[in-house]
Parts: structure tokens; C-alpha cells; sequence
């Protein structure tokens, strides 16, 4: 009989703590929603319709609005810019990470310890710190949009998170398999290469599209080393449009709709892995 | 003798690309960093050494002072709200295990966008006095103000789209915490006849409190770095009332190039993260089985 | 004289500035099967891997027909290892598995092939090549350890308690099945296992391992009969031997714990062992005691007996026995079955 109150307890389905948690859950999916539906529907609306009241349904679907945000967005441009700068930093990302973490897993090397303990204070290392000598060496050498140089500075950022979560997964593999291979004749290389390697791919996966979404997000690193129109990408590239458009709100919208809308299908198609790179980043006992 | 020597070698020239990448871009230019506080230097020409100059021009700037106050601030913020909110989320969620994947996917989607996206979509369809919904509620039913204008409340109201983009990370690491709380403790609480809160309190709770800690002290971390928000949304102002130590910095760097002061006050706020950084340390030390 | 297929020359091995393994002194034929065994903690395991060339060797050498292999990696030394929890490679079939050292090694798959059916022919594992070790039994996935192993036509095999992971029944099944490959095959093989069931029946020469040092080696009857000192006495044999307190006097051996005395003389001796089928329950027995416990297990019963002088023997009976808890036994010692061991454990 009773649906709601889970296994414990015999509330039945009106009693008020339900009530009370699904309102809370009603407004707190209302907030989280309310800018995302209001972006999709004022996306098909002129920029009259949007200050008369940003509330109201479009009355026609059109595209216009799409049009010219895809134009002033630069984002032709942007959307390559993105999709290498991003698929760059996930390479470079997982090639460093994934030979790190097996050599710091199995503890082989003298000094272990020291990396270890740097990848973990590099997760906390505000980017102010390192970012004014970087970008003014970088400009002496003229390296400034070049996208090889961001995606490397963005994987910095990546790594040690990255080690870390496939430092985990290594952890998982017995070393009676290293042995294992060893014995068969294996070089270290071949058993990473053979071996631990095909047994980390969950891992990899996990932080290929971790990596990803946060070099495709980000601002900060990106703003001051992509400098130059040709260089923008997609996220650059709408933050540019703002204050210009801002009296056509329905480009604004648009343009906002051009890039979210990747991004939210991306997250639900893949949403297993955030959930659990995030969890397990960040659980602890 | 000879798999060691190899091992050992081969090992090190595995982490040694990962090691290259990040003293390379993080650690050398942190050390630089530490001597530019010591220079006057405009990021062209050769720095001059200028002994402690920097640091006794930001440190009597009453700007800095004020940037520092809102970091604090901030860290207060965030070290409740979004905490409460997600706690309170995620036991909801406890109670409803089969719908809990779409509301987890939902809570999950501010966070899951650039901040460049929230922030600009924040400016324009909710806060502008024109296009936003501020503004048709303002015009249509009772005036309010643009909280953002005013710089008694701006930085509430930057904290406030933050809050929204981050609550929903927390909700799903503390939700995720909580499902590992082992199943038979729950229920000899319940036989016991304790109640909901009671349960919470007693046996959930201290089952999740590494992980409540682990956030507490990451958010400390991060609200004395935090940039994107407030520089997109009030770039500091109105009146510096939105200034953080962050892009205080950024802007002694790149718009009045006085790199010497933006590493003075990045030196100031990796300090003040600096000792929530080394709690962190400690704390992760047993979990990553060091 | 033969060459002796493998010789350690005062091996020794610290770890962390503890010396692990003491030297020791070891010599194996041709063919000969090799059990050590001893207690957690003696040393075995640690021989075994510096065999193998998992382990740095601290001190000492390991030579292999005469040559010094102690640098040498595994597969120059011409051994292989068949590990505890089998090691299997998880995201490889069978048939990759077995045949992946040779990959590596550079041989094509029609190199390979042939070899790898080969080994599958012998362990009869040739209907599941094409599976995945998740997808197989624990006996299959030892078999397929050993495949690996035998794929390499190694001079010496390497057992690592590989039949600590399976249930009572299978172990059995397994045991007589490494009996046969080793007739099979006529290789050397060296065995590490803590189970002395599976050493008295497996080895051509047990090695009794205690705190990295070689306590006894020898054919399995020896050490069964002749065992060097009490530890070795003890291990070897369940149930365990008795062992008495023996004091020498008047010409005979008195048993304070039985109060009794027992014909037979040595200066020197202190502690007497006999094994539980060495007394026999006598209604005209010398000693006298009270049964404690009963254990039939229906081919044959152990009786724990009290005696009022204090000592507790284990007697063994054939079949079953009609003695209860309780009744009151005389029993006697062979004397010509009895073990003597000075003050320090050592055999008299």
C-alpha cells in the first residue's frame, strides 16, 4: 500500500514530510530549470516580444534569431576552435594521466611519494598563481592563440584530477597481473601498453569526457591565451555578442540556445559518467 | 636485478610527461609568481627589483582589504546555502530512490554549463531591467531593483547565480555519499523507532561526514579563487563593491600592467587557501593509501 | 653425478633492513617435484618469487644446470610461475591469454596457434578458447594458469599455493590432476603451499620452511619417520604428533604427564613425540586416562584423552570406535615407534 515512504516506515503517500519534500523538490527543479526555459522559449521570439514579457510562449517558431546569433557569435569559427582546443586537452590529458597513474600506483618509482603528494596540492592551486609570469613568457614567444600551447596549460589544470581518478582504477588491477605479464616477458612498456591499459578504459572514458566538458566550459585560461578573433571559441565567441546584442535579446537567446543545448544532451547522454567521476572524486569512506 | 633497474626507469619516464606538463605551466610560473611580488614589472621590459613595495601598496590599498572582506563573505555564503540546500536535496532524494536519477540529472545541468553561458543567460533574461524577468516584474506588478546595480547587494546577487550553478554538484556527491550508508544500520534505527530527522541525525550524518568535510574544506579553497562569476557578471563593480582578490589581480595584470601587484595579491589569496589546502592534504592522504 | 636442475647457494633475502630469508642452502634434480612448506610468514612464498625473478635477491645465488641466473629475467632463466589467484589476463580470451607471452615475444598467430592448442590439448581446455576467464570456472581458470605456464616450455615450474582459492572438493580434483601433469610431463616443478596434505602428496622432496630458514628437506617418508626436530615433527603429520615431557630415570623414560614410564634411555632427551596411531587403546594398557572428545570420521576415529597426571594424547582408531566421552581407557606406546628430542627440539 505504501508507494512513497520507501522501505522504512509505513508513511502513506499524503502525509505531510512527502508533501513537504516534493514541493522541495517541485521549487528546486523550478529554479534550476526557470533561466534554461526561458532561454528556450524566448529563442523563437523578436526582441519586442522578449521585453514585453520574457514569461510568454512564442506565438511562431522561426529561426531568424538563430541565424544572426550563429553569425555574431562567430560561431563557425568557435565550434572548430572548441572541438580541437577540447579534443587536444583530452589527448594530451589522458596520455599524460594514464602513464602517471600506473606509475605512481605501483609505487616503483623513489619519490613516489613527493609526486603524489604534488598532484594533490596541484588540485587546489588557484590559477592567479601561475597565470601572469605563464601568459607573459608565452607572449614573449609569441604563443599567444596558439592552440597547442592552451590545450597543454588547460590539461595542467586536468591532470592532477585526472591522475587521480585513474591512479584509482589502476589501484583496482591486482599486481599479480603485472606479474603475471612480467613473467610472460612483458617490458613495462608492453604491460601498460597490453595489459593495464585495456583495463583502465572505464577510466578513460570517464575522464576523456570529464576533460572535455571542463576545457569546452572554461574561461579564465581560455580568455587570456585565445586572444585574437580567429581564435575564439564557441563559449568565447557568445560571450562577445554580449552587451552588443543586448537590443536584440532574441540573438542573445539564441545564441545562448546554440550553446547550451549541445552541452545538456551531451551531459544526459553520458550523464553515467559524470555522475560517477563526480562521486567518486569526492566521496570519501 | 634486471627487472628493477628497468621498472624503475621505465616507471619514471612514464610520469615524467605528466611531471614536465604541469612544473612547466604551474609550478615554475608559481615560482616566478613568488619573485614578480618582489619586482615592478610590466610583463615586457626586464623587472627591477623592488624589495617589499608591492606588498605595502596592496596591503594599505583599501580595495584590497574590501576584495578580501567579499572573499570572506563569500566563503560564509558558501559554506551554508548551497551546503543546506544540497543536504537537504539529497535526503529527499534517500526517500525516493527510483526518481532520483532524473532529479540528480536535473540539479546537475547549471553546473554542467560554462560559466560563461549561466552568467551571460543570468545577465540578460533575468537580471537586465529591460529584457529580464526582473524588469517585467518590475514594470507589470511591484517594483524591484536591479540588485546588481546596487552595491549593497551585488555581490549577493553574483553569489546567488553561483549558488544556483553549484548546488546541484554538492546535492549529487552528498546523495552519492549517503547511498553508502550501510543498509543495516539504517534499519536498526528504524526498528528502534527512531524517526526521520533522528535517523539522519544519528546514523546518516556520521557516515557522510568525510565527505561533508572533504566539501567544507574544498569550498574554503575555492572561495578565495573564485573569478569566472564575478568577472562576467559586475567585472568587480559597481564601485568595486564585487571586487574579489582574484580579479583584483587580473586587473593589476592586464589592464594597468603591474604584474609585480596581481602576484602580490595571488600570492594573498593562495595564502589564504593555503591552509584549507594542506587540511585537504591531510585529509585525502589515507583515502588515496599514501 | 647429474647435474642438479636448480641450486640456491646460500640464498638470503632482507627486506627493510629484516633478514626475511636466512641462507639457504637448496638443491633440486631433474624432474624432481619440490614442495615448500611451512607456517605464514616462513619464507616460502618470498623463495618461490626470488625463483621466478619477482624479488631482488639480497645475498647468495641461484643457479639453474649450472648457470648463475640470480640477474636474469624469467624468461632467459627458462621458468614459469602459476600464481595464487591464477592472474589471468580479465579482457583476454583463453586462448590470448595463454598465447600472450609468445605475442610479445614477437611470434605471428600462426606461430602461436599451434603451440597454444597444444597446451589447451594437454589441460583439456580446447572448448574454451574463446572465453573470457569471468566466463569460467576456478578449476578452468588454474588449468588456463597452467597453460600459460606449460605454453613456455619452461625448465622449471613455479606453483604458488594454487590451490588455496578453491573449495575442499575441487582442491582434491586439482591436486591429482598436477600429480598427473607432472608424470605427464616430467618437469621439474617447485610448489609453494601452508597445506601439508597436499605436500606429503604431491613432493618427491618436502622442504619444511620456519622464519626463512630450511628446517628439513627431504622425500616425504623421511620426514615423516625421521623428522629432524619437534617443529618439523609437529607440522608434518595431522593430527599433530603427541609430544610428552620425558625425564630420564631408573634405565627407562618416565612420563611425568602420563604417570607412567616408558622403556628406553637417553641422556639427553626432554621432550618424547608419538604419533596417534603409534597408541593403542589396551584394556591391559600401561597408562590410564579419561576420553574428552570423540572424532568419527567413519574410516577412522581420533580419541582426545585426558590423563589424570595432566598430558592430553591424541589416540587414533580404525573405523569407528564404540568409546564415548566420558569412558575411562588404558592405553598403550609402541616403544619402537617413539621420536626423542633434546632440550633444544633436535632429534636423538
Amino acid at each position: 500500500m505504501s508507494q512513497g515512504g520507501g522501505k522504512y516506515g509505513m508513511a502513506s503517500r499524503w502525509d505531510s514530510a512527502r508533501v513537504a519534500g516534493n514541493i522541495y523538490l517541485a521549487v528546486a527543479v523550478l529554479i534550476a530549470l526557470l533561466p534554461l526555459l526561458l532561454v528556450a522559449i524566448n529563442t523563437f521570439k523578436p526582441h519586442v516580444a522578449i521585453v514585453a514579457n520574457p514569461l510568454s510562449l512564442p506565438t511562431s517558431i522561426n529561426f531568424a534569431n538563430f541565424t544572426r546569433a550563429w553569425r555574431g557569435g562567430h560561431f563557425s569559427t568557435g565550434i572548430v576552435n572548441s572541438l580541437l582546443l577540447s579534443g587536444s586537452t583530452v589527448l594530451i590529458t589522458l596520455a599524460c594521466a594514464s602513464l602517471a597513474a600506473y606509475a605512481l600506483a605501483r609505487r616503483q618509482i623513489r619519490g613516489w611519494q613527493a609526486m603524489t603528494i604534488y598532484f594533490l596540492c596541484a588540485t587546489t592551486v588557484p590559477i592567479q598563481l601561475f597565470l601572469f609570469p605563464l601568459y607573459f613568457v608565452l607572449a614573449k614567444l609569441g604563443l599567444i592563440g596558439n592552440f597547442l600551447a592552451t590545450a597543454t596549460i588547460l590539461s595542467a589544470i586536468n591532470l592532477p584530477i585526472s591522475i587521480f581518478l585513474l591512479r584509482a582504477y589502476v589501484l583496482g588491477i591486482p599486481r599479480e597481473i603485472d606479474d603475471a605479464a612480467f613473467m610472460d616477458g612483458a617490458t613495462p612498456w608492453q604491460t601498460f601498453r597490453h595489459v593495464i591499459l585495456p583495463l583502465m578504459q572505464p577510466g578513460l572514458i570517464t575522464v576523456a569526457i570529464i576533460v572535455f566538458l571542463n576545457s569546452w566550459n572554461e574561461f579564465l585560461i581560455t580568455t587570456t591565451f585565445q586572444k585574437g578573433r580567429g581564435n575564439l571559441t564557441m563559449t568565447l565567441g557568445y560571450l562577445s555578442m554580449n552587451g552588443i546584442y543586448a537590443t536584440d535579446q532574441g540573438a542573445m537567446m539564441a545564441g545562448a540556445f546554440i550553446l547550451v543545448a549541445p552541452i545538456i544532451i551531451f551531459v544526459l547522454i553520458l550523464q553515467r559518467f559524470f555522475i560517477a567521476g563526480m562521486s567518486a572524486g569526492a566521496v570519501k569512506g | 636485478m634486471a627487472r628493477f633497474r628497468s621498472v624503475a626507469f621505465s616507471h619514471a619516464l612514464f610520469v615524467a610527461p605528466a611531471l614536465v606538463v604541469s612544473v612547466a605551466i604551474v609550478l615554475l610560473p608559481a615560482l616566478l609568481t613568488l619573485l614578480v611580488a618582489f619586482a615592478d614589472w610590466d610583463g615586457a621590459s626586464t623587472p627591477t627589483f623592488v624589495g617589499l613595495k608591492n606588498f605595502q601598496a596592496v596591503f594599505s590599498d583599501p580595495v584590497f582589504w574590501g576584495a578580501l572582506f567579499n572573499n570572506v563573505q563569500w566563503m560564509v555564503i558558501f559554506l551554508t546555502i548551497p551546503m543546506a540546500i544540497a543536504m537537504v536535496a539529497a535526503s529527499i532524494l534517500m526517500r525516493r530512490k527510483r526518481s532520483s536519477a532524473v532529479f540528480q540529472i536535473i540539479f546537475l545541468l547549471p553546473y554542467v554549463l560554462s560559466p560563461v553561458a549561466n552568467a551571460v543567460i543570468w545577465q540578460n533574461i533575468i537580471f537586465d531591467p529591460i529584457s529580464g524577468l526582473l524588469g517585467f516584474v518590475s514594470r507589470s506588478w511591484f517594483p524591484l531593483f536591479n540588485p546588481l546595480t546596487d552595491t549593497r547587494t551585488a555581490l549577493y546577487a553574483v553569489a546567488g547565480v553561483d549558488i544556483w550553478h553549484f548546488w546541484g554538484y554538492l546535492a549529487v556527491v552528498f546523495f552519492a555519499a549517503m547511498r553508502q550508508t550501510p543498509e543495516d544500520q539504517l534499519e536498526a534505527a528504524f526498528i528502534e523507532g527512531a524517526s526521520g530527522w533522528q535517523v539522519f541525525w544519528n546514523v546518516t550524518l556520521p557516515n557522510i561526514l568525510p565527505t561533508v568535510a572533504l566539501m567544507l574544506v574544498l569550498v574554503t579553497i575555492f572561495s578565495f579563487l573564485t573569478f569566472d562569476y564575478v568577472y562576467l557578471i559586475t567585472q568587480g563593480g559597481p564601485a568595486r563593491s564585487t571586487e574579489m582578490l582574484s580579479t583584483f589581480a587580473y586587473a593589476f595584470a592586464f589592464t594597468s600592467f603591474q604584474v609585480g601587484k596581481a602576484a602580490t595579491v595571488a600570492l594573498a589569496m593562495s595564502f589564504f587557501g593555503l591552509i584549507a589546502s594542506l587540511v585537504y592534504v591531510r585529509m585525502s592522504r589515507s583515502e588515496i593509501q599514501l | 653425478m647429474d647435474l642438479a636442475r636448480l641450486e640456491l647457494k646460500n640464498v638470503a633475502k632482507t627486506f627493510n633492513e629484516t633478514e626475511v630469508i636466512k641462507s639457504v642452502n637448496l638443491s633440486v634434480a631433474d624432474g624432481e617435484f619440490a614442495v615448500l612448506v611451512g607456517p605464514s610468514g616462513c619464507g616460502k612464498s618470498t623463495i618461490l618469487r626470488m625463483l621466478a625473478g619477482l624479488e631482488q635477491v639480497s645475498g647468495g645465488a641461484i643457479e639453474i644446470d649450472g648457470r648463475n641466473v640470480t640477474s636474469m629475467l624469467p624468461l632467459e632463466r627458462g621458468v614459469a610461475m602459476v600464481f595464487q589467484s591464477y592472474a589471468l589476463y580479465p579482457h583476454m580470451t583463453v586462448e590470448d591469454n595463454i598465447g600472450f607471452g609468445l605475442k610479445i615475444a614477437g611470434q605471428s598467430r600462426a606461430e602461436r596457434r599451434p603451440k597454444v592448442l597444444e597446451a589447451a590439448r594437454i589441460l583439456q581446455l580446447e572448448p574454451y578458447l574463446a572465453r573470457k576467464p569471468k566466463q569460467l570456472s576456478g578449476g578452468q581458470r588454474q588449468r588456463v594458469a597452467i597453460g600459460r605456464a606449460i605454453v613456455k616450455q619452461p625448465k622449471i615450474f613455479l606453483f604458488d599455493e594454487p590451490l588455496s582459492n578453491l573449495d575442499a572438493e575441487l582442491r582434491v580434483q586439482m591436486r591429482l590432476e598436477i600429480a598427473r601433469l607432472h608424470q605427464q610431463l616430467g618437469a621439474t616443478m617447485i610448489y609453494v603451499t601452508h597445506d601439508q596434505v597436499e605436500a606429503m602428496t604431491l613432493a618427491d622432496k618436502i622442504v619444511v620452511l620456519r622464519d626463512g630458514r630450511i628446517e628439513q628437506a627431504g622425500p616425504p617418508v623421511e620426514l615423516y619417520e625421521r623428522p629432524a626436530n619437534i617443529f618439523v615433527a609437529g607440522f608434518i603429520g595431522s593430527p599433530k604428533m603427541n609430544f610428552l615431557d620425558a625425564v630420564p630415570a631408573d634405565g627407562k623414560l618416565s612420563l611425568p604427564g602420563l604417570g607412567g614410564a616408558i622403556a628406553g634411555s637417553s641422556a639427553s632427551v626432554r621432550t618424547l613425540g608419538v604419533r596417534p596411531e603409534h597408541i593403542s587403546i589396551t584394556d591391559a594398557g600401561a597408562f590410564a586416562g579419561t576420553v574428552k572428545v570423540v572424532e568419527q570420521l567413519g574410516n577412522v576415529s581420533y580419541l582426545y584423552v585426558d590423563s589424570a597426571a595432566g598430558a592430553t594424547v591424541t589416540i587414533e582408531q580404525r573405523r569407528m570406535t564404540g568409546l564415548h566421552a566420558g569412558d575411562a581407557v588404558r592405553f598403550d606406546i609402541e616403544h619402537d615407534q617413539i621420536h626423542l628430542f633434546d632440550g633444544d627440539g633436535r632429534r636423538l
